[in-house]
């Protein structure tokens, strides 16, 4: 039996989708059979980042509308076997077009056949909060060290308190700027952590390829050498219990002769 | 035996319902009773005639008190001065219990959060931005505030928030808030502060030394002389 988890933030932008796609292919690496469930319906972005869109066939309002069986809405990712699974979210209607209970019902018959299901949640917390809360087993608050994205995951915190699911959430820290964190622009990860009170899952830095691999519809994780894509692979670890240190942050410090160097280039 | 007993005393009259008298026997007796009552006195003109009305073991409730107010004032310058019973009605009691304890919290109130507590708080958690802790007593801080305070909801003034807040975004005061980030002289940091509202209907601050003079009748409540 499988482990449903909800990715959410509260806030968007932050990096629920980049998350979700990035952790679900990190752990399909590692050889867990996983289905990545988007709930922005209307909004959908994780078959872009995934680069799945042009396979998309049915989606998940024609599943929850008994439309079409599961199996052939779900869109395999070819490169990663048979691990990497998308549930793609509907574009042609809104965050109501589904309700909590059709979105258990979908999870339920989902969790046998995979290791992990992640929900990927829409920002806000109205109905696709809801529903994606609905059916999961624990949730990942994802935030970035902006206060404005704190204080909605500090809101998020408080919604699935007084809500909770199985397990307590677990929070991640995305987008970090070493240089910005070291000078103390920004809350360090202790503070936000010890704020939140929250159990922390890991931490992303943040990185241009992010970006740039994303609109080539290749997750940063497939670069195991980027420092992005390590964090990711980190989280994917701790999520299978393993027990992984905290990544150090260390700011490049280019010294000057790496500068001359690159002038170079 | 009657369900309705009438008796004289020096301030006025005294009516007894016996509590196992149907209520609305005992009403048509009083009715009856106030009837006979107001024909045999000559009663002075202008001069209210106050009654006492004891109910023993029965709890009458706010509608049932109106009934008999109504039906007292319809037979000339009657007034009803107070009920007594021997019990109260739950809601009562409860409310009564709620006004003179001081509850313990120590919870984190988060944004979007707003926790309402009836009587004195003892604050031990952790308010966030965005997280609101409001009561109708006073309000003794150990914890921390980031977020919005409010003592005497929602418009007892006389109420006073004791501790630190200086971190707080707003403190309130019945129906008086003050922005702290707006204030020219930062909050003072003491853990002995008061905050309190001032007769020109101001949030001030000040210190336990003069909590005396600040507000008497809380200083006799916490034991001072």
């Amino acid at each position: 039996m499988g482990e449903a988890i909800v990715i959410t933030s509260g806030k968007g932008g932050v990096g629920k989708t980049t998350t979700s796609a990035n952790v679900g292919t990190a752990l399909a690496l590692m050889g867990k059979k996983v289905c990545l469930m988007d709930l922005d319906i209307g909004l959908r972005n994780l078959d872009v980042v995934l680069g799945l869109d042009n396979r998309i066939m049915y989606d998940i309002v024609d599943v929850a509308n008994e439309q079409v069986p599961l199996f052939k809405a779900l869109v395999k990712d070819k490169r990663f076997d048979d691990n990497l699974y998308l549930l793609p979210a509907a574009q042609n209607t809104d965050k109501t077009a589904l309700s909590e209970e059709q979105v258990k019902e979908i999870v339920a018959e989902l969790k046998p056949k995979f290791d992990f299901v992640l929900i990927d949640c829409p920002a806000g917390i109205e109905q696709g909060f809801l529903n994606s809360v609905a059916g999961a087993d624990s949730a990942i608050i994802v935030t970035t060290p902006e206060i404005s994205a704190v204080r909605d995951a500090d809101r998020i915190v408080g919604l699935l308190e007084k809500h909770p699911l199985q397990e307590a959430p677990k929070l991640i820290i995305n987008r970090i700027r070493p240089n910005m964190m070291t000078s103390g622009d920004v809350m360090d990860i202790d503070e936000i952590t010890h704020h939140l009170g929250v159990e922390l899952l890991g931490i992303v830095i943040d990185d241009d390829s992010v970006i740039a691999t994303s609109n080539h519809g290749e997750p940063i994780v497939l670069d195991p050498n980027n420092q992005a894509s390590q964090g990711y692979r980190n989280i994917a670890r701790r999520l299978v219990g393993e027990t992984v240190p905290l990544m150090q942050i260390k700011e490049s410090h280019a010294g000057l002769w790496t500068r001359i160097k690159q002038i170079f280039k | 035996m009657k369900s309705v007993v009438l008796k004289g005393t020096q301030t006025g009259f005294q009516v007894t319902i016996n509590d196992e008298a149907d209520f609305k026997v005992a009403k048509a007796e009083l009715d009856e009773l106030l009837q006979q009552l107001s024909q045999a006195n000559d009663f002075k003109p202008g001069q209210q005639v106050v009654f006492d009305i004891l109910t023993g073991n029965r709890a009458l409730s706010a509608d049932q008190k109106q009934a008999l107010r109504d039906l007292v004032q319809q037979h000339g310058d009657f007034i009803i001065n107070q009920f007594t019973a021997n019990v109260m009605l739950n809601d009562e009691a409860y409310h009564l219990r709620d006004e003179n304890r001081v509850t313990i919290i120590d919870q984190t109130i988060r944004n979007g959060q707003d926790l309402r507590i009836k009587g004195d708080v003892l604050f031990l958690g952790h308010i966030h931005q965005g997280g609101k802790l409001i009561t109708n007593g006073n309000l003794f801080n150990m914890g921390k505030v980031e977020g919005i305070v409010q003592a005497g909801f929602p418009v007892d003034e006389s109420k006073l928030l004791i501790g630190r807040f200086q971190d707080a975004q707003q403190v309130r005061i019945g129906e008086q808030i003050e922005i702290l980030a707006d204030e020219a002289t930062a909050v003072a940091t003491d853990e002995q502060t008061v905050i309190y509202v001032s007769d020109l209907h101001n949030i001030a601050y000040s210190n336990l030394n003069h909590i005396k003079e600040i507000s008497p009748k809380f200083f006799s409540r916490i034991g001072g002389i």
